[in-house]
């Protein structure tokens, strides 16, 4: 009984320091977003903070919520973006498959082919490209593909986007990207599809302005 | 009249050689249990090769608590290809496709395909010798589907689906010790479509 006691006691206390030793807690990850009210200040001061990010490397998870069956899918990578237009996506877990995409170019390689994108895939693949991108030179505010919100709280901005375009109204319902306020880097990406499941990107161990090479997005 | 009879040669020469069998020497439970019983829910690496395009996702199987069948496809990065539900014999619904998939022929061929992941679900309706083996013929709708095992039923050979004269595709599948599908392999016949199934583990 003191056994059980003790594991569930200990169980307990690591799990309230893991949860307090979170930085991204502690720096307002839960703390809730308010309508930003000076919607044209905050979009100029992200455009030029993010024109500073000419490269972002970190590591990814992401989870796929499917409504329906109760089930996720988890998966996890590395991403290494360099502006203009270069991006690499390399999935770990469940298994590798790595798509590189280099201006409008997509290539996707598992552990079997290495192939271009076919049509099915590869407008939700420039589409995300486009977000992250987007997202990086703080232009993505400036689309007319879709219409958008802004939140924030003291430590980050979030960006609630629908889409208005006629493709982009086909494969997805919203998207919320979180960007941390310190140097405006991405840190969450959710896409809500039109069923209601969710895919949500966290990004982590967030390297900006490191010296990327270009070889890595070349095929 | 010649032609006739050569017609008639050929194509009873054509055709298989069918014995039906009137007395079997198996029980309708021996040839379900050598199927793959499915497990409440199995997720697969999913490659599917159609006319030079190259489809590669997650796909999840699930047996759902009313007893349908839920299939889940999804890419790397999460977005849905498609969820299907089969409910009974002949009764498919598309819960979503992704809008690139919505095509009658493309959602035939994902019924056609997924058919072989559940032949346990549909109705054995007879059996035969042929090439060496035994045959059980399953029926979904109008989709014929045959189980090959050897003569003494020990082991299951492939899987196939067709009419008695004409294959469709066929299906090889390999099992884990645990009796679960541990990778299957769809070769269709008359159509340069190939599906790859492996199953995974790692994702919850």
């Amino acid at each position: 009984m003191i056994l059980v006691v003790n594991k569930t006691y200990l169980k307990l206390v690591l799990l309230l320091l893991s949860f307090f030793l979170n930085s991204e807690f502690i720096l307002g990850q839960n703390k809730s977003f308010k309508l930003a009210t000076q919607t044209e200040l905050v979009k100029a001061q992200y455009k030029k903070e993010a024109s500073r990010i000419q490269t972002l490397q970190c590591n990814f998870s992401q989870v796929k919520k499917i409504a329906a069956l109760t089930e996720q899918v988890k998966s996890e990578g590395q991403l290494s973006l360099k502006k203009p237009g270069k991006m690499k996506m390399e999935y770990t877990k469940p298994y590798s498959y790595i798509v590189r995409i280099n201006n409008q170019r997509i290539q996707i390689k598992d552990e079997k082919k290495t192939t271009e994108a076919n049509a099915a895939t590869q407008k939700a693949w420039k589409y995300i490209h486009r977000m992250m991108i987007g997202s990086l030179q703080g232009d993505l505010l400036d689309s007319r593909d879709f219409t958008y919100a802004l939140f924030e709280n003291d430590q980050q901005l979030k960006i609630q986007i629908v889409p208005t375009e006629k493709n982009l109204k086909r494969y997805m319902k919203q998207m919320v990207l979180v960007l941390r306020k310190k140097d405006y880097a991405l840190t969450s990406l959710e896409i809500t599809e039109l069923n209601g499941d969710t895919n949500t990107m966290t990004f982590t161990n967030i390297q900006l302005n490191k010296d990327v090479s270009d070889e890595i997005f070349n095929f | 009249m010649r032609y006739l009879i050569f017609s008639a040669f050929f194509l009873t020469s054509c055709s298989r050689d069918y014995v039906k069998i009137s007395d079997p020497v198996f029980a309708k439970e021996d040839v379900y249990n050598l199927l793959h019983g499915s497990k409440h829910s199995e997720r697969f690496k999913m490659e599917i090769e159609i006319l030079n395009h190259y489809l590669t996702g997650i796909l999840l199987v699930k047996e759902m608590d009313d007893k349908s069948m839920r299939f889940y496809a999804m890419t790397e990065t999460g977005a849905s290809y498609f969820d299907l539900i089969f409910s009974d014999v002949g009764k498919w619904k598309v819960n979503y496709i992704m809008p690139s998939l919505k095509n009658k022929k493309v959602i035939q061929t994902l019924y056609e395909c997924l058919g072989y992941l559940h032949i346990d679900k549909f109705a054995l309706v007879r059996s035969f010798l042929q090439e060496g083996g035994r045959y059980f013929q399953f029926t979904e709708g109008n989709r014929n589907y045959y189980v090959k095992t050897d003569l003494a039923m020990n082991n299951i050979e492939r899987y196939e689906l067709g009419s008695e004269r004409k294959r469709k595709s066929i299906a090889n599948i390999y099992k884990s010790d645990v009796g679960s599908i541990d990778s299957m392999k769809i070769k269709y016949e008359h159509f340069n479509m190939k599906w790859r199934l492996y199953h995974i583990t790692n994702t919850e």
